[in-house]
């Protein structure tokens, strides 16, 4: 037997790859690897899933064609043919179509309506209420049976148990489900006790939440009075009620979350408004205090008894000026009464009888000055030195008439 | 205004002007106390409105309201889950 060269066994086995039905159009799925954009346009890469991997190529021509990004770990389906590069001898998958996974038909429904529905202005955040700071009864929509409401119920009971609940069970999937929540949430609005509406449900695929999606729950929520929050499935899940809702809570716990205040905090920041009540109203009643400390020791000062202590003791000082200026008054007077006496010492008119002059009184012991004072016949006592003479007066010459002048 | 007519909202509003009342200086005494009074009025109906009793749970079905956690034993039972 000949040995074939290598060219001619790779061209070999691409003729017999290249003929199978199967492998001539074909889907792959599995994860983007190495994926690499070569300058030329083409796209290398590998699918892969956890037990092996095919090297595929997509030339510029299919690749131009691609309108989503491409990144290693993507789950996609790859359409094209198996065939052999045959100067490496590597069979490789010549991909045509590329497609996210799970891009199905639903996917691109999705996408339509929410591509509408946004035009429309539906999700305009013009539209969306407000969720009430405190609501007192909360209506839900859900699976009565799901965790969604285990999960709510145990969130609302913890931050704020004294809300109430009213609960709408609705199917979550299914044919029938869209039609069951829009009717639930017909019926939660039209009613005066609730303040808040939430509705979702648990995670699941596309084809699960597909309720959620639905155009006319979508419409039902938009015209409803009250707010509603959705609450959705898992985090990365996003659906059309969640666009339209005035709030997407990621998961029906957080939906509970964002629906009621924490009452913990809420009794904290009450407590804390109390104390600067209580401290403002401390402040001013020492501010009056100290106000009527300051008149009481204003009335105190201005007692009366304290006054007439004070008035008294200013009574005793005057009367001990008094006391000292009329001693030394008195004083003086003692000592020119002294001085008088002395004068009248000098003056004594025994010393002039013993010169020899006499003193001349009347009748009534009046002295005498003057000759005017007396009359003819009038009698007279005369002081002399040594005794008194008693006289009558014979005759009253003037001064002028005895001389003539 | 009847304070346990007021919401929870309208009462903290009322409590944080009256706080800022007791703020300034330009009052009487008698008036500081009428309004502290009213205050911790205010104060133990927003406490009330937080903490009362726990809110109840009902479950629609049809024209009824049920009491939510008593089905769930029932659907114990029937082993629905």
């Amino acid at each position: 037997m000949k040995a074939l060269r290598v060219s001619e066994i790779n061209s070999y086995i691409k003729k017999i790859l290249t003929s199978d039905m199967l492998l001539s159009n074909i889907e792959v799925e599995g994860e983007l690897s190495n994926f690499k954009r070569h300058y030329s346009g083409h796209l290398y890469f590998s699918l892969k899933d956890e037990k092996a991997r095919i090297k595929c190529v997509m030339f510029r021509s299919y690749a131009d064609k691609v309108d989503m990004e491409l990144v290693d770990g993507q789950k996609v389906i790859a359409k094209g043919y198996i065939s052999v590069y045959e100067q490496g001898g590597d069979y490789q998958l010549y991909v045509m179509e590329i497609k996210e996974k799970g891009l199905g038909d639903l996917y691109i429904a999705f996408e339509e309506l929410k591509r509408k529905l946004e035009r429309e202005g539906l999700f305009d955040p013009q539209y969306k209420k407000e969720i009430p700071p405190m609501p007192k009864k909360i209506g839900i929509v859900t699976s009565a049976t799901g965790a969604a409401i285990r999960d709510i119920i145990s969130v609302i009971r913890r931050r704020f148990p004294a809300c109430n609940i009213l609960i709408y069970p609705s199917l979550v999937q299914g044919p029938n489900a869209a039609r069951d929540i829009i009717e639930g949430l017909k019926l939660l609005d039209s009613r005066e006790d609730i303040d808040l509406i939430i509705t979702g449900r648990g995670g699941g695929s596309i084809e699960e939440l597909s309720a959620f999606n639905d155009e006319d729950l979508a419409r039902t929520i938009f015209s409803l009075n009250k707010p509603v929050i959705s609450a959705v499935g898992h985090e990365t899940d996003f659906t059309i009620a969640d666009f339209v809702a005035d709030l997407r809570a990621p998961t029906p716990s957080a939906a509970a979350e964002m629906a009621v205040p924490n009452m913990e905090s809420l009794i904290q920041l009450l407590d804390s408004r109390f104390n600067h009540l209580l401290l403002n109203y401390e402040n001013k009643v020492q501010m009056e205090m100290r106000g009527l400390n300051l008149l009481k020791r204003g009335l105190k000062y201005n007692n009366p008894v304290y006054k007439l202590r004070n008035n008294r003791q200013q009574v005793d000082l005057l009367y001990k000026e008094l006391k000292s200026k009329m001693e030394r008054k008195l004083d003086l007077y003692k000592k020119y009464s002294g001085d008088l006496e002395n004068k009248l010492k000098l003056l004594n008119p025994t010393l002039a009888l013993e010169k020899g002059n006499a003193i001349i009184l009347n009748e009534a012991g009046g002295l005498i000055k003057s000759v005017k004072d007396l009359a003819q016949g009038d009698s007279i006592e005369i002081l002399m030195q040594d005794g008194r003479i008693r006289a009558l007066v014979k005759d009253v010459l003037k001064g002028e008439e005895e001389d003539g002048y | 205004m009847d304070i346990s007519k007021l919401s929870y909202e309208e009462a903290i509003e009322e409590l944080e002007e009256i706080i800022s009342f007791l703020e300034q200086d330009d009052y009487s005494l008698k008036e500081a106390m009428d309004k502290f009074k009213r205050g911790v009025e205010l104060y133990k109906h927003c406490h009330q409105l937080l903490c009362k009793a726990e809110g109840e749970i009902k479950i629609l079905l049809g024209d009824e309201e049920k009491d939510f956690e008593e089905l769930d034993l029932l659907r114990e039972v029937d082993g629905e889950y």
